[in-house]
C-alpha cells in the first residue's frame, strides 16, 4: 500500500475512533425499565443450561483474546528496541513472536461469534437490556474488529516489505494503530462487564436507561478492570510464548537454536514477570474499588464465601513466582560474574517461599467441631494472624520486591560498571532495599494494630514502596550500566529443568485467570445486573470452587490444545517437504 | 572506598525519610491516624 | 517424547489445581429463597422468629455484622445498652431523638436499616469520611429490598434481643402476595402502589395530589425537605399533633392509624419524602 493509502487509512482509524461519543448518543429504548426475566426466560437445549456453556466459551475466548491483544504489544516494543540499538536480532525475535501468535485470532473470532450466538440463545432477556443499554457502540465493535484484522496482516505481511530506514518507523505506526484498536476492544468489552457489576447510566431501581452509551461505559469498575487486565494479558501473552520457547529450546537440536530459544525465553519471562509485578497493585485497586461501590459485593469477594477462592489464587501466584525466579536463578550461571550471585540465592528463596506461606495461610481453619473445641477458637493462636490483609499484603510486598532482585542480580551479572562512582551506586541501592523493607514491615505491623476499616489503607504506601524500589534500582542501574563492560553471558547453558519452569508459569496463570473471571462473575450473585436485573434461572447460585475448578480445568485444557496447534502451525508453515522424484516433470 | 560507608549511611537516612514522608501524605489522604498517639486500641 | 514428557508435567500442574479446589470446604452459595410467609398468622413470637430468619438470610445482615469487626457485631452486643447509648451520643441527631423509651430505640434502629449514614457509630465509617458516611446499604432498595413488613420484623426481633417491648405493629392480615388483587385496595388487600393508597384513602380529596387540585389541606411538594420520615408518619397518624400554618385542626381524619397497614403507611411516607416541589403544576 503507498504512503499516502497509509496515512489515508490512519485517518479513517482516528475519525472513527472520534465518531465514538457520537455513536455513544444515538437514540435507544430509553425510559422503559429493565425487563424483569422469570423462570421461563432461559431456554435449554438438550436439557442443558446456558451457564455452563456461556462460561465456556466466555473463558476460552477471553484466554486467546487476551493473547492476541497481548502479543502485538511486546512485539512492538521489542521491534522498537532492534530500532533503537540497531541489534537485529530484537528484530527477528518481534517476527517470530508475532509469527507463532497468527493462527490464535481466528480462534478468537470463533469463540468471540461463538460466545454472541450462546448468549443471544440462551440469555435473551438479558441480551435485549444489554443491547438497550449500549445500543450503536455493538456496531462500533464490529468495525473495530474489521479494523483490528486490517492491521494485524497489514502489520504481519508487511514486515520485511517495511523493513529499513522511514519504512520501518511505518510499519511500527502499524503495529501502533494495530494495538490502539486492540485496546479499543478490549476497552469496550470491560464497559460490558462491568456494567454488569457496577451499572451507571441506568435508574438504580428500574434500570430504565437515564444517561449515555458514554456513562454506562464509564461505569465505577471500568477503569481499575481496565488497567488490570491490560496488565495481567502483557504477563500472561510473556508466559505463552515463553512455553513456546522453552518447548523449542528443549528440541533444539544446534548450539544456535539452543541459544536463540534460551533468549527468547528470558525475554518472555521477563516481559511476564514484567507485566506481573504491578498486577497485585492493579488487584488491589479493583477490589478496592468493587468495596467502595457496594460494600456487600466486595464482602462477598473477600470476606465471604469466595473467600477460599484467594487462598487458591495464592498458591497459583505463588508457584508463579516462585517458577519465575527458578528460572531467573537457574539463568545465573550463564555467566561466570553470575555464578557469583549464585550463594545469595537461598535467601531469596527463603523469602519467596516464606513469603508464599504467610501468603497462603488462611483466616478461619477447616475444622470439626472437635478440633475447634481442642483449639480453643476457630483460628490458631498464632499463625491465626497471619491470615488478615495485613500479614498478606507484607508477604506479597517482599516477595515482589526479592523477585525484582533476581531480576537485578541477573542483569548486573552481565555488566561490569565502569563508572567510578559504581560503589557508592550500590551504597544507595543497599540503603534503598534496606529502607524500604524496614517500611514495608512497619506498615504492616500498623495494619495489626488498626481498626478493621483501616487496615487496607496501610498497603498503599507498602505498595508505593515497592513500586519505589523497583523504579529507583532500574534508573540507577540504568545509569551505572553505561559504558560497562559487557560479561560473556552464555545463552544455551541451562538446564533442562529450568525451561520446565517456563511450562509453569503459562499452565498456572491460564487457570489463575480462569478462577479470577470465576470470582468477578460470582460477586454479582444471584444478579444479571447488580440490584437492577435479578437471575431467575435455575442456574442462578454461585458453584462450588470445586465445581468451578472443574470446569476451569475443563477450558485450561481446551486452551492448551489449541495454543499446542497454533504453535504447531506456525512451524508446519515454514515446513517444506523435499521434492519426490516420481513427481519430476514428464521430458 | 572510603566513601562507599558514608553514602550508604547518607542515603539511609534520605530514603527513610522519603518513605516516612510517603507514608504520612498517603495517610492522611486517606483520612488515617498517622501519630502513634491517634492510633485506637484495636 | 519431549513433546510427551511437557504435556505429563502440564497434565499434573492442572489436576494438582483442581484437585485443591476439590478438598477445600465446598459452599454452594445459593440465591435467597423468597420466604412465604403467612403474614396474616403470625403472632409476635413469630414476627421475632421471621425477623432472625431475615436477619441472617434475605436482609444479607450477618455478612457484616459478625465479629469480623467491619460493622457492629449485633448478636454479641449488649443491645439493651447500646441503643440507648447510641441514642445519647452527642453526634446523634436522627429520628430517635423525637420520641422516647422503646419508640426511640424503634426509630432509631429503622432508621440506621434505611438511613444508615444518618448516625454512624464511630470507627465504622466509610474510610477517609470521619465516620460520616456510612459503607451500610440502605435495604429497603436493591440490592437487598426488604419490605416494609420485613424491616418491621427485623426491628422486633432487634428489639426482643434488647430486651424491650416489641413495638411494631404485626403485619396486615392478608397474605401480601395476593397475585389476583388489584393491588388498589379496593376488594380489601392493600394497596400495592403510593398511587393507589392516595386513592384509597382519598388524600387527593384535600391535599393536591395527583394532580386533583383540592386545596384543603397543605400543599405538600417538596415536603420530604421539610418533614423527615418520622414526622411525615406523625402528620398522617396523628394529623393534630402538628398543624401547618393557615390551617384548622379536626380537618384531617384522624383514625388512619386505625384503617392504615403499615405498607401502605410506608408508601405514603416514601411518596411524598420523594415529592418535587412543583407537584402542583402537573
Amino acid at each position: 500500500m503507498s504512503r499516502s493509502g497509509k496515512i489515508l487509512l490512519a485517518c479513517v482509524a482516528v475519525a472513527a475512533l472520534a465518531a465514538l461519543p457520537e455513536l455513544a448518543h444515538a437514540a435507544g429504548a430509553l425510559g422503559d425499565p429493565a425487563p424483569v426475566p422469570t423462570r421461563a426466560d432461559y431456554p435449554t437445549v438438550g436439557g442443558m443450561g446456558g451457564r455452563p456453556v456461556v462460561w465456556g466459551l466466555a473463558q476460552m475466548h477471553l484466554f486467546l483474546a487476551a493473547f492476541v491483544l497481548a502479543v502485538p504489544i511486546f512485539v512492538l516494543m521489542i521491534e522498537l528496541a532492534g530500532v533503537l540499538t540497531r541489534d537485529p536480532r530484537y528484530d527477528a525475535m518481534a517476527h517470530e513472536f508475532l509469527k507463532i501468535s497468527m493462527a490464535a485470532y481466528s480462534f478468537t473470532a470463533l469463540t468471540g461469534g461463538g460466545l454472541a450466538l450462546a448468549l443471544f440463545l440462551f440469555y435473551p432477556v438479558v441480551m435485549d437490556y444489554m443491547l438497550r443499554v449500549f445500543r450503536g457502540q455493538v456496531l462500533f465493535y464490529a468495525l473495530l474488529f474489521g479494523m483490528e484484522s486490517v492491521f494485524l496482516y497489514l502489520y504481519y505481511y508487511s514486515w520485511d516489505a517495511l523493513r529499513h530506514g522511514n519504512r520501518k518507523w511505518m510499519h511500527l505506526a502499524i503495529g501502533l494503530v494495530l494495538n490502539d484498536v486492540g485496546l479499543t476492544l478490549m476497552f469496550i468489552a470491560n464497559a460490558w462487564t462491568t456494567f454488569m457489576m457496577s451499572p451507571a447510566g441506568v435508574d438504580p431501581l428500574t434500570g430504565a436507561i437515564t444517561g449515555s452509551v458514554w456513562e454506562a461505559t464509564r461505569n465505577p469498575l471500568w477503569n481499575p478492570l481496565n488497567l488490570h487486565r491490560f496488565l495481567a494479558n502483557i504477563a500472561y501473552g510473556g508466559a505463552i510464548v515463553g512455553a513456546y520457547a522453552a518447548y523449542r529450546f528443549l528440541s533444539a537440536r544446534t548450539a544456535e537454536e539452543r541459544a536463540h530459544y534460551d533468549w527468547m525465553g528470558y525475554t518472555s519471562n521477563f516481559i511476564a514477570v514484567a507485566g506481573f509485578l504491578p498486577l497485585p497493585f492493579a488487584g488491589y485497586w479493583l477490589m478496592a474499588e468493587i468495596y467502595a461501590y457496594s460494600q456487600q459485593m466486595g464482602i462477598t469477594a473477600m470476606g465471604g464465601i469466595l473467600a477460599w477462592l484467594f487462598i487458591i489464587q495464592a498458591v497459583l501466584i505463588g508457584t508463579i513466582l516462585l517458577a519465575a525466579n527458578y528460572y531467573l536463578w537457574c539463568g545465573l550461571n550463564r555467566s561466570e560474574a553470575g555464578a557469583r550471585y549464585a550463594p545469595y540465592v537461598k535467601y531469596i528463596a527463603v523469602v519467596i517461599v516464606g513469603g508464599f506461606l504467610v501468603w497462603v495461610t488462611p483466616h478461619s481453619l477447616i475444622l470439626t467441631p472437635e478440633e475447634v473445641r481442642i483449639l480453643g477458637g476457630t483460628t490458631h493462636k498464632v499463625l491465626g494472624p497471619l491470615g488478615i490483609m495485613p500479614a498478606k499484603n507484607t508477604a506479597v510486598n517482599l516477595m515482589l520486591i526479592f523477585t525484582f532482585m533476581s531480576f537485578q542480580m541477573f542483569y548486573r551479572s552481565g555488566r561490569e560498571p565502569t563508572v567510578p562512582w559504581a560503589r557508592a551506586g550500590n551504597a544507595v541501592i543497599g540503603a534503598l532495599y534496606i529502607a524500604g523493607i524496614v517500611n514495608i514491615v512497619l506498615a504492616g505491623i500498623y495494619g495489626y494494630i488498626t481498626p478493621t476499616v483501616y487496615k487496607v489503607g496501610a498497603s498503599v504506601p507498602q505498595v508505593l514502596t515497592t513500586l519505589t524500589i523497583i523504579i529507583a534500582c532500574a534508573v540507577i542501574d540504568g545509569f551505572m550500566g553505561r559504558g560497562a563492560r559487557r560479561n560473556k553471558i552464555h545463552w544455551g547453558r541451562m538446564s533442562t529443568r529450568s525451561q520446565y519452569a517456563l511450562f509453569v508459569l503459562p499452565v498456572a496463570f491460564t487457570w489463575l485467570m480462569a478462577l479470577m473471571g470465576y470470582i468477578r462473575s460470582s460477586v454479582r450473585t444471584q444478579w444479571h445486573v447488580y440490584a437492577i436485573m435479578k437471575d431467575a434461572s435455575p442456574e442462578a447460585y454461585i458453584p462450588t470452587i470445586g465445581d468451578a475448578g472443574n470446569m476451569i480445568t475443563t477450558v485450561t485444557l481446551a486452551f492448551m490444545a489449541v495454543i499446542v496447534f497454533v504453535f504447531w502451525l506456525s512451524q508446519l508453515g515454514a515446513t517444506k517437504q523435499a521434492a519426490d522424484s516420481s513427481e519430476a516433470p514428464a521430458e | 572506598m572510603s566513601r562507599a560507608p558514608l553514602v550508604f549511611l547518607v542515603s539511609l537516612a534520605l530514603w527513610a525519610a522519603y518513605f516516612y514522608a510517603v507514608d504520612i501524605l498517603i495517610m492522611e489522604g486517606q483520612g488515617l491516624p498517622v501519630t502513634w498517639a491517634l492510633m485506637p486500641a484495636s | 517424547m519431549t513433546f510427551l514428557k511437557v504435556v505429563a508435567f502440564s497434565l499434573a500442574m492442572v489436576f494438582a489445581f483442581a484437585l485443591l479446589a476439590n478438598i477445600l470446604p465446598q459452599v454452594q452459595s445459593n440465591p435467597p429463597t423468597e420466604e412465604a410467609v403467612d403474614t396474616g398468622s403470625l403472632d409476635q413470637a413469630g414476627q421475632i422468629a421471621w425477623g432472625e430468619r431475615l436477619f441472617t438470610g434475605k436482609g444479607t445482615c450477618t455478612l457484616c455484622h459478625n465479629a469480623l469487626g467491619r460493622a457492629p457485631d449485633l448478636l454479641q452486643l449488649d443491645l439493651a445498652a447500646e441503643f440507648p447509648s447510641r441514642i445519647a451520643d452527642p453526634r446523634y441527631a436522627g429520628a430517635a431523638k423525637e420520641a422516647e423509651g422503646p419508640a426511640a430505640v424503634e426509630a432509631y434502629i429503622r432508621e440506621s436499616m434505611i438511613a444508615p449514614s444518618a448516625f454512624v457509630v464511630a470507627g465504622f465509617g466509610k474510610k477517609g469520611t470521619a465516620d460520616k458516611i456510612s459503607p451500610m446499604p440502605k435495604v429497603d432498595g436493591p440490592p437487598i429490598s426488604l419490605t416494609a413488613d420485613e424491616i418491621n420484623a427485623i426491628v422486633a426481633f432487634l428489639e426482643d434481643r434488647a430486651g424491650l417491648e416489641v413495638t411494631v405493629p404485626l403485619p396486615s392480615a392478608e397474605a401480601v402476595a395476593a397475585a389476583e388483587s388489584a393491588g388498589d385496595g379496593a376488594d380489601g388487600g392493600p394497596a400495592e402502589t403510593a398511587a393507589a393508597a392516595i386513592v384509597k384513602f382519598g388524600c387527593g380529596a384535600c391535599h393536591d395530589l395527583e394532580g386533583s387540585g383540592a386545596d384543603v389541606g397543605p400543599k405538600l411538594g417538596g415536603i420530604g425537605a421539610r418533614l423527615d420520615r418520622a414526622a411525615l408518619r406523625r402528620a398522617i397518624l396523628d394529623p393534630n399533633a402538628e398543624i401547618a400554618k393557615g390551617f384548622e385542626p379536626d380537618t384531617m381524619p384522624q383514625d388512619f392509624a386505625e384503617q392504615m397497614r403499615v405498607s401502605e403507611l410506608d408508601l405514603l411516607v416514601d411518596y411524598l419524602s420523594n415529592l418535587p416541589a412543583a407537584e402542583a403544576a402537573r
